[in-house]
C-alpha cells in the first residue's frame, strides 16, 4: 500500500463529498440546529402543559350516600380554598348525576363520601383518558388528604394528646451527596451515548452510500478501476474519508451538545442565584476520552456502513440495507438507558455497547483505565477486520459488475422453478430465519402450554419448515437430506465420535460453568421441571429421538446441504455449527452444542449420510435422559463425568481418551470403501 | 505492445427459471497489439468484447489465460498496476466525477500516476491547448456540454502519456461532431507510434480506421486481418457483408454439428 495513493483518493473523496450540498446540510446544519430546536421546542411544550394544568380551573361535584354524617363544611373549604403556591382552582357545582356529567366531560372529576366499616369512604372518580380529569383528581385527592389529616388531628387533640407531634413523630429528610457533576454526569450518560451513536451512525451513513453505491451509480467505478490503484488503497481512502465525516459530524454534535447544555446551565444558574453552578471544568478529562471513543466508533461503524452498502447497486437499494443496520445499532444503543448495566472487560469487547456504558461510565468519572483501552482497541480492532473483509467485497467483480443479487427461489412461483438440485444458501438462510422464529414464539408458547409434549411439536415444527421448503422449490430430498444408507464402519466411527465429541464437550461445559455460573444452573432446571413426573421410554422418545431426526433434517440435511455447495467444505461445516448453536438460546449452549455441531457435520458431511449425525445426535441427547434417570448408576460407571472440582489431570485425562476417539472416529467416517468394490459396483 | 493469451472469463448466468448456467462470455481467445496500429475488435452487442477490453485493461481477472506488456528492452510486465499505469482506458461507460473541475479531476489522476506535482500542472495546460479545452476547464463537469465532457473523458486518458490506448465503443451514442474528435484522436496517436485498440460496432467506422481487425462473435475469434484481407477473404465489398457472411456460415456450420 503506497500512502501517497491512499491520500489522494482520500483528497478526492473529501472533495467530492464536500461539494455535495447533500452532505454539508446532514454534516453541519442538522447537528447545529437540531439539538437547540429539540431543546426549545421540548422546553417550550412542556412548560406550557404543565402551566396550563397547574393554572386550570376545574369543575368538582360531591355526591353522598344516603344518611352520611359528616363535616362537609369543611371538606368545601378545603377544597375551594387556595393554600399558597396554589395556582389552580376547584370549582364545587350542584348536580344530580355526576356519572353521566364526567362521561360527558361536563365534570372533570367527582367524590363519592360513603360509610365503609366504621370509616367514612372517599372515592375519586376519574377518566383517565381525559388530561384534564387526571389532573383534577389529583387535585381532589391532595384536599381529601388534607381532609383526613385534619380529622386526626382533631380527635387526637380532643383526647387530649400531642397531635402535632403523633402526625409525625419522625422526621424524614433528604441529602444528595453526589456532586452536581455527577449527578448531571448520570443524566448525561443515559442520553448522550445513544444520541452519539446515533449521530456517528447517520454521519457515516451519507458518505459511505455516495462513495460505494453512487460510485456505482454514476457509472464513475469503472473510471476508477482504470487507474493503478490497488484495492486495499482505493478502500483505505474511502474508508478514512467517510470516517472523517462521521467524525466531523459526531464532534459537531458533542459541541452543539455541549452549548445546549451551558446555555441551559445559565439560564438555571440565572434564575437561581447560583445555586446549581456546575464546575465545566471537572468534565474535561471525560470529554476528551469522550472524543477518542467517538473516533473510535466512527471508524467502526463506517467501515461496517460500507460492508453493507457496497453490495447495493443504487441508492434506493443501499437505503433498503442500511435500515436494518440502523435499527440494530439503534436498539443497541438504548441498553445506556437500562439501569445497572456495569462495563465488564466482556462487555468492553462487545461493538455498540461498549461504547455506550464507557460513555456513561465517564461521565459519573469513573475512569477504567484497562477497561477504555479494551474499549478503544476492540472498536479499532473490528474496523480494521470490516476493512479487510470490504478489500476482499471490493475485489470480487460480482458486486461490482455482476447482475446476481439475492434470488429466493421460495418466492418464485413453482411451476417456473426447475425439478431436482440441492437448495440454495439464501433459501436456507431464510429457513433458517422462519425456524429460528417459530422457534422462539410458537415453542416457547407450546412449551409454556404442555412442559413435556411441548418439545415434541416444536420438534415437529423445525422439521416442517425445511420439508416444506424443499418441497416447494421441488428440490431433490434424496441430495437435500443426505438421505443414504451409511456403511458399518461409518456406524461405528460415528458412535467413537461422538463418544470423543461427548467428553471434549463436558470438558468445555464445565470451564464455561466456571466462567458463566447462573447461565448452566438455569438450564439444568428447567429441564428437570420439563420432565417431572414423565416415564423414561417417553423422555427418551421426546427429548433423545425427535430432535435426532428433526434438528438433524433442519441442520445437517437442508442447511448443510445449501452451505456446502456455497462455501469450502469448513467454512461450511463451521457455519452450521455455529447456526446449530446460536439456535440453543444460551451463552454456554452456544459454545457447548456448537462443538457437537462441528463433530455432527462432519460425519453428515464425509459420509453423505445423514443416518450417521442421527445416530450421534440421539447418543448424545439419550446420555442426558439416562443421567437424570439412573444418574447414581451412571455416576458409579464413569466417576469422572460427575465430579466437583476437576484435576488438571483428569481434565488431560478425558481429553487424551477424547481425542483418540474422535481420531479413530474420523478416520472410520471418512474411509473410502476398497477400490476393488468400487469397481464391482460399476 | 500489449499481448492476451487464451483469455477465458467464464460467468455465471441465472436465467428465469432460477437455474445457474455457466457460460463463457469470452472463450479462449489470443491477441497482440503492435506499435503505431489501431486494431479493431468488431462485433454484435453480447458477443464478449466489453468483457474481452476489461480484462486486457487489468479491470476483471480472466477466468484462465494471461495478460500482459512488453516494454522497449523486452521485458514482459505482468503486474496489474505496472500494466494499468501504461494503458489509457476509455468507454462509452467511464463517467466523470461531477463534482469537480476537470483541472482537480487530471491533478488528482496525476498524483495516482505518481507524476510531479508541477509535470501535472505544465501537461494539464498542454492536453487543454490541444483538445481545445481551456476556456472550461475550471468549470465543474456538471456544467460541462456531452461534447466538452468527452474532451475531459480523452484528456483523462492522456494525461499519463500511456504507450497503449484501448477505447471500448468510444463513440457509441456520440453525434458526429463528437465522434469526430474521438476518431482524430487515435489517428493523431497513432501516427506518435501508439498502439490502439478499439471496439466497436460500427463497421463503418472501423472500416476506414483500422489496420487489422479482429472479429469476435459469441466469445471466439472468427476472422482477423486488415480490411481488404477479410473482405477478399469472404468475396465481399464491405466489412457489414464480410460480418453477416462469417456469421451465416459459422452458424451453418454449428447446425451441421447438432445434425
Amino acid at each position: 500500500m503506497k500512502t501517497s495513493k491512499i491520500k489522494s483518493i482520500y483528497k478526492k473523496e473529501m472533495l467530492d463529498l464536500f461539494r455535495d450540498k447533500k452532505t454539508l446540510i446532514m454534516m453541519v446544519l442538522v447537528p447545529l440546529l437540531l439539538y437547540p430546536l429539540i431543546m426549545v421546542v421540548a422546553l417550550l411544550v412542556s412548560t406550557a402543559v404543565t402551566e396550563t394544568i397547574q393554572s386550570g380551573s376545574y369543575t368538582v361535584a360531591i355526591a353522598e350516600e344516603e344518611g352520611i354524617t359528616y363535616d362537609k363544611d369543611t371538606l368545601v373549604s378545603f377544597i375551594e380554598e387556595s393554600e399558597e403556591n396554589q395556582s389552580y382552582t376547584l370549582e364545587i357545582i350542584e348536580c344530580d348525576d355526576p356519572a353521566t356529567m364526567l362521561q360527558e366531560e361536563e365534570l372533570d372529576t367527582y367524590v363519592t363520601v360513603g360509610m365503609g366499616e366504621e370509616k367514612l369512604t372517599f372515592q375519586v372518580h376519574y377518566l383517565s383518558s381525559v388530561t384534564n380529569s387526571t389532573a383534577a383528581s389529583d387535585m381532589l385527592m391532595d384536599k381529601l388528604k388534607l381532609y383526613r389529616e385534619q380529622m386526626s388531628k382533631n380527635q387526637l387533640t380532643e383526647l387530649g394528646l400531642d397531635a402535632e407531634y403523633l402526625m409525625k413523630p419522625v422526621e424524614l429528610t433528604w441529602d444528595d451527596r453526589s456532586s452536581k457533576e455527577e449527578s448531571v454526569g448520570s443524566i448525561l450518560g443515559q442520553i448522550l451515548p445513544f444520541l452519539l451513536i446515533t449521530s456517528i451512525l447517520m454521519g457515516a451513513l451519507y458518505p459511505s452510500i455516495d462513495t460505494t453505491t453512487g460510485e456505482k451509480e454514476r457509472g464513475t467505478l469503472e473510471t476508477l478501476l482504470t487507474l493503478p490503484v490497488r484495492n486495499e488503497e482505493l478502500i483505505m481512502g474511502k474508508f478514512l474519508a467517510v470516517a472523517t465525516v462521521s467524525v466531523v459530524s459526531a464532534l459537531l454534535n458533542l459541541v452543539s451538545m455541549a452549548f445546549m447544555g451551558i446555555f441551559l446551565s445559565e439560564m438555571i444558574n440565572a434564575s437561581t442565584e447560583g445555586s446549581m453552578s456546575i464546575d465545566l471544568a471537572g468534565f474535561i478529562p471525560a470529554i476528551i476520552i469522550v472524543i477518542l471513543c467517538v473516533i473510535a466508533f466512527a471508524l467502526f461503524i463506517s467501515a461496517i456502513t460500507m460492508c453493507v452498502t457496497t453490495f447495493a447497486k443504487s441508492f434506493k437499494e443501499a437505503n433498503n440495507y442500511t435500515t436494518p443496520l440502523l435499527l440494530v445499532v439503534m436498539l443497541t444503543g438504548y441498553i445506556g438507558f437500562i439501569p445497572n448495566i456495569e462495563l465488564t472487560p466482556l462487555m468492553a469487547a462487545i461493538p455498540v455497547v461498549n461504547i455506550c456504558l464507557l460513555i456513561g461510565n465517564l461521565l459519573v468519572f469513573k475512569y477504567n483505565l484497562s477497561l477504555i483501552l479494551i474499549v478503544l482497541v476492540s472498536n479499532v480492532a473490528y474496523a480494521a477486520l470490516a476493512v479487510m473483509a470490504l478489500s476482499k467485497i471490493y475485489n470480487s467483480e460480482d458486486v461490482l459488475f455482476g447482475e446476481s443479487g439475492i434470488s429466493l427461489q421460495i418466492f418464485t412461483s413453482r411451476k417456473d422453478l426447475k425439478k431436482g438440485g440441492v437448495p440454495n444458501f439464501s433459501d436456507a438462510a431464510l429457513v433458517a430465519a422462519v425456524s429460528m422464529l417459530l422457534l422462539l414464539y410458537a415453542g416457547t408458547l407450546l412449551q409454556l402450554k404442555f412442559p413435556f409434549l411441548g418439545v415434541l411439536w416444536t420438534q415437529l415444527l423445525i422439521i416442517a419448515v425445511p420439508v416444506f421448503a424443499a418441497w416447494y422449490t421441488k428440490k431433490d430430498f434424496k441430495q437435500t437430506f443426505s438421505l443414504k444408507v451409511p456403511k458399518p464402519t461409518g456406524i461405528l466411527g460415528a458412535v467413537l465420535l461422538e463418544v470423543g465429541t461427548f467428553l471434549s464437550v463436558t470438558m468445555l461445559s464445565a470451564a464455561l460453568t466456571y466462567i458463566w455460573p447462573q447461565d448452566a444452573a438455569s438450564v439444568n432446571e428447567n429441564f428437570m421441571l420439563m420432565l417431572d413426573g414423565v416415564g423414561f421410554v417417553p423422555a427418551l422418545l421426546v427429548i433423545a429421538l425427535a430432535p435426532a431426526i428433526c434438528e438433524e433434517a433442519l441442520f445437517r440435511g437442508y442447511f448443510l446441504a445449501a452451505a456446502k455447495k456455497k462455501f469450502k467444505p469448513w467454512t461450511a461445516i463451521l457455519i452450521v455449527a455455529a447456526m446449530f448453536g446460536i439456535y440453543h438460546m444460551s451463552l454456554i449452549k452456544f459454545f457447548t452444542t456448537g462443538l457437537l455441531g462441528i463433530a455432527l457435520c462432519y460425519a453428515a458431511y464425509k459420509s453423505g449420510s445423514i443416518a450417521l449425525s442421527c445416530l450421534m445426535h440421539f447418543i448424545n441427547n439419550a446420555f442426558s435422559v439416562v443421567v437424570l434417570y439412573y444418574g447414581e448408576d451412571v455416576e458409579q460407571l464413569l466417576p469422572i463425568l460427575f465430579k466437583e472440582d476437576l484435576l488438571v489431570s483428569d481434565v488431560l485425562i478425558v481429553l487424551a481418551i477424547s481425542i483418540v476417539c474422535i481420531s479413530a472416529g474420523a478416520f472410520l467416517i471418512r474411509r473410502k470403501p476398497a477400490p476393488k468394490k468400487t469397481a464391482q459396483n460399476k | 505492445m500489449i499481448r492476451a493469451e487464451h483469455l477465458v472469463k467464464t460467468f455465471t448466468k441465472i436465467e428465469k427459471k432460477q437455474q445457474k448456467t455457466e457460460f463463457n462470455a469470452v472463450n479462449d481467445i489470443s491477441l497482440e497489439i503492435k506499435e503505431g496500429e489501431i486494431l479493431g475488435i468488431l462485433g454484435p452487442n453480447g458477443a464478449g468484447k466489453t468483457t474481452l477490453l476489461r480484462m486486457l485493461g487489468k479491470l476483471m481477472e480472466p477466468t484462465s489465460g494471461r495478460v500482459y506488456i512488453t516494454d522497449r528492452e523486452g521485458q514482459a510486465i505482468t503486474d496489474n498496476i505496472e500494466i494499468k499505469k501504461r494503458i489509457g482506458y476509455l468507454s462509452g461507460n467511464t463517467k466523470l466525477y461531477n463534482r469537480l473541475s476537470a483541472r482537480e479531476l487530471l491533478t488528482m489522476l496525476g498524483d495516482i500516476y505518481e507524476l510531479e506535482a508541477e509535470a501535472v500542472q505544465k501537461r494539464i495546460e498542454e492536453i487543454a491547448e490541444v483538445m481545445d479545452m481551456t476556456e472550461f476547464v475550471d468549470n465543474r463537469i456538471e456544467h460541462l456540454s456531452t461534447g466538452q465532457t468527452q474532451r475531459v473523458s480523452i484528456a483523462r486518458c492522456l494525461l499519463h502519456s500511456p504507450d497503449t490506448y484501448i477505447f471500448d465503443e468510444p463513440t457509441l451514442g456520440l453525434d458526429i461532431l463528437s465522434s469526430r474528435s474521438i476518431v482524430e484522436f487515435m489517428k493523431k496517436e497513432r501516427a506518435a507510434g501508439k498502439s490502439v485498440l478499439y471496439s466497436t460496432h460500427y463497421m463503418e467506422e472501423a472500416e476506414f480506421l483500422c489496420d487489422r481487425i479482429i472479429m469476435v462473435h459469441k466469445g471466439q475469434i472468427i476472422a482477423e486481418g486488415t480490411p481488404e484481407e477479410l473482405r477478399t477473404q469472404t468475396g465481399t465489398s464491405n466489412l457489414r457483408d464480410t460480418f453477416l457472411s462469417l456469421i451465416e456460415h459459422q452458424e451453418g456450420d454449428a447446425s451441421h454439428e447438432d445434425k
